[in-house]
């Protein structure tokens, strides 16, 4: 038989200001592992949604997996349609995507300069890149960018500053926003696009950094590749979109984990906010706990109830983390090497943010309540 | 057949490279109904035979059989089960839970016995009754006086209707006054509802208000006197 | 996802080769003989040419007889698709002793490479490349050598393919 509920409950306020500290310690952790767990969900939902299995990407097969290295021909993109036929075709336009990329110092109004991410595409790009919407603006003329919804972030700088209208300045010009586009949450959310040409003027290139190929439903992206293989003359690989991001996703592993051993790491610094709330709570508890037990509650019973008392207090330090998390951290945008994402506390992330603040409560109740039920009770009745 | 018997029961604690035997192959008998009080100066192990009879401690040796069942042989678990059922502790320092209301101190024991809430809350409402301090059920500890905290402690005792009840110097934080009202309560528990007492105390006078007295030296029972002798 | 479908991929390409020969023995039926193994020629052909000397030698459209280590690159292997490249045994590879993790790419001899490179894609009767991983349909791996039957395919630019239904994998 278990104690009554209220038992635990009121023990809590039996001491308001260490119960208060602790359920701000407990919220503290449970935020900051909303934070890393939104973190490495954000990546990670950035990189799942940004390949198209049905794209290819050419580019130069000494670049490594960093596109941004790569330069291929600019004939490229036109030997690929003429020797592949699995490419898309919609009244007479070939799905494929000459790209040139790169990252480059963007100057944004208010004098912000950060590292940006350009792309220079022709109007194709969109009709390969499927995610990509239009949401405020119009397609790029001359000296016009579009720039994505995370470019800001990326950018370090304010959304206003790159609201349409305003200009922005890099490789040597200034540039008019014309513009913005989402993309589902993909890594080119974070990039600024202008016209192929103009890119390939400011930057006085000829090349090309990638192709970008969609490919007819049932085709295969080996055929591109072999096709990269047979041509040794034109150094390219072929990768499927899917497998580029997913290589990334290895790429970023040590990231990953890393946050991981964050997220233990606090937690752990959280279990001895735990222990040290209980410790406290049942240290001055000794001749009660020995009472419980001379009426007849087993010792079980009275652990059950001192973990309750651990758990009910993380439950509610989780809950407040929780509901602060879903408020303000959900959405937040975040710079990153790749570009930008946002911090997402998904069920995934709840669940594991509440897990860890319910182990607090566990972990830290459990070593005081078994020490505490440890002692002789006969001994015990006669404590202080 | 006793209620409780207790033969051949020996106690042993070690106290640094000393050995301490405050029981030494004891027998006692107590009878269903009785009122036995248990005298000794500090040491000689009364809190021990008390702790030996509830089952909160174990002999060295011997056996101690209570309303027929030996809890010398039960494991900690079932002995906290048997407790609920047979047993009711009346402590020194009442021990009572802080965070509970008076009714809510008395109700605890009955929380572990198969009974209806009604049936529940009937007892509690008896056994404050009993105590004189039903208008006092809401009030935490912390707003009762030491005597009222030492009869809800008494009401607690008795709720779960025990075979027997024991009382470690309940008198013993007490001021005369207040001690007086305890001691009456006790022996009408004893009295009209027929509750077999073993009450450990140090004070000769609350020793009297018992049946039987025996008194505990060296590790070995001297029977005082039948009740009423020793006023 | 990436595991998922190299597997479906794998999968469908045991089939198609299951579909396209039926003379092909099952594992249960003779230990020896493997899916795939249609392909895989018992002995050495004769007159195997090396990579180097075939780019030189060879027209569009003859019939040769390559001989190549695997590799060429850090992915050889065409996913998806029975194909993969090969490099004259003369360029040197790094030994096993220097740590490097990809050998068969011979990234310390890139270009030596070029002139000594071929691409080898396995087909069928009606000539279309087997869609099978050439791992698992010939049992081979990054710098194991390979002895290949087939048409030659050139362009002017030096480039060479060979499609081959006969190969011979070198115990090295």
């Amino acid at each position: 038989m278990l104690l009554p509920w209220e038992y635990g409950v009121r023990n809590l306020a039996r001491r308001p200001s260490r119960t208060a500290l602790t359920l701000v310690a407990i919220a503290t952790v449970v935020m900051l592992v909303f934070v890393v767990v939104g973190f490495i969900r954000g990546l990670e939902r950035s990189l799942a949604v940004s390949g198209d299995a049905n794209v290819v990407l050419v580019y130069s097969v000494n670049s490594e997996e960093n596109i941004e290295n790569s330069s291929i021909a600019a004939r490229t993109p036109s030997l690929l349609a003429a020797s592949l036929d699995g490419t898309v075709k919609r009244f007479g336009v070939t799905h494929v995507s000459p790209e040139l990329y790169l990252g480059t110092r963007v100057r944004s109004e208010g004098d912000t300069e950060g590292l940006g991410l350009v792309r220079g595409v022709e109007r194709t790009a969109p009709l390969v890149r499927r995610s990509v919407k239009l949401v405020e603006g119009r397609w790029p003329g001359d000296g016009e960018v579009i720039v994505g919804r995370l470019a800001a972030a990326k950018l370090g700088s304010s959304g206003d500053a790159l609201a349409v209208g305003k200009r922005i300045e890099f490789e040597g010009r200034e540039w008019n926003i014309c513009g913005r586009f989402a993309a589902g949450g993909a890594a080119y959310e974070s990039e600024v696009w202008c016209r192929l040409e103009n890119l390939q003027t400011q930057t006085k290139r000829q090349d090309l950094s990638l192709v970008a190929m969609l490919l007819s439903p049932g085709r295969l992206s080996a055929e591109v590749e072999l096709f990269c293989k047979e041509r040794t003359d034109l150094e390219l690989r072929a990768i499927r979109e899917t497998d580029y991001y997913g290589s990334l996703q290895q790429h970023y592993k040590p990231v990953r984990i890393l946050a991981w051993f964050v997220v233990l790491l606090v937690s752990g610094a959280g279990v001895f906010a735990g222990l040290n709330m209980m410790y406290g709570a049942v240290a001055g508890r000794t001749r009660e706990i020995a009472t419980l037990q001379a009426i007849g509650y087993r010792r079980r019973a009275i652990l059950l109830s001192l973990i309750q008392e651990g758990v009910l207090l993380a439950a509610a330090g989780s809950i407040l983390s929780g509901v602060m998390a879903l408020t303000m951290l959900n959405g937040l945008a975040v710079r990153f090497t790749m570009g930008a994402f946002v911090l997402r506390i998904d069920s995934v992330a709840i669940l594991i943010g509440c897990g860890v603040g319910m182990c607090l409560g566990v972990v830290g109740a459990l070593p005081p309540a078994l020490k505490a039920l440890r002692a002789e009770v006969a001994t015990s009745l006669r404590a202080v | 057949m006793a209620l409780v018997e207790l033969r051949g029961v020996s106690k042993s604690f070690r106290k640094g490279d000393e050995t301490i035997t405050p029981l030494d192959n004891i027998d006692l008998n107590i009878e269903a109904g009785e009122f036995l009080s248990l005298m000794g100066p500090s040491g000689t192990g009364k809190s021990t035979l008390l702790n030996l009879v509830s089952g909160i401690d174990r002999p060295d040796s011997g056996t101690i059989m209570v309303a027929g069942t030996d809890v010398t042989q039960l494991s900690r678990s079932k002995l906290a089960d048997w407790r609920a059922a047979n047993l009711g502790y009346i402590f020194q320092t009442h021990n009572l839970i802080p965070v509970l209301t008076a009714y809510e101190n008395v109700e605890l024991p009955t929380l572990l016995l198969k009974l209806s809430s009604s049936q529940r809350r009937q007892r509690v409402e008896l056994a404050m009754e009993a105590v004189g301090l039903s208008d006092r059920a809401e009030h935490y500890p912390r707003q009762l006086s030491g005597g009222q905290e030492q009869r809800v402690g008494i009401a607690r005792a008795i709720v779960a209707h025990p075979k027997v009840v024991v009382a470690d110097e309940p008198t013993g934080s007490l001021d005369a006054e207040t001690s007086e009202q305890v001691q009456v309560l006790l022996q009408r528990l004893n009295k009209e509802l027929n509750i077999t007492l073993l009450m450990v105390t140090h004070d000769r006078d609350v020793a009297a208000i018992a049946s039987r007295q025996l008194v505990l030296d060296r590790g070995k029972f001297l029977e005082l006197a039948e009740a009423g002798q020793t006023s | 996802m990436r595991m998922l479908l190299c597997l479906a991929m794998v999968g469908l390409g045991a089939m198609s080769v299951g579909c396209e020969s039926s003379e092909v023995a099952s594992e249960s039926q003779v230990g020896t003989e493997t899916p795939g193994s249609q392909f895989v020629l018992d002995t050495e052909p004769d007159g195997a040419l090396a990579v180097g000397e075939a780019r030189q030698a060879i027209e569009d459209g003859q019939d040769v007889t390559l001989v190549g280590l695997i590799g060429g690159s850090s992915e050889p292997f065409v996913d998806g698709l029975a194909a993969f490249t090969i490099v004259d045994a003369k360029v040197p590879y790094c030994a096993a002793d220097e740590g490097c993790p990809t050998p068969w790419d011979y990234c310390c001899e890139s270009e030596a490479v070029k002139d000594n490179i071929a691409t080898i894609k396995i087909v069928d009767e009606s000539g279309s490349p087997v869609a099978a991983d050439a791992r698992e349909l010939l049992h081979v791996k990054e710098l194991s050598t390979v002895v290949v039957k087939g048409k030659a395919k050139r362009d002017d630019l030096g480039n060479l393919t060979v499609a081959s239904s006969e190969v011979f994998v070198r115990q090295n």
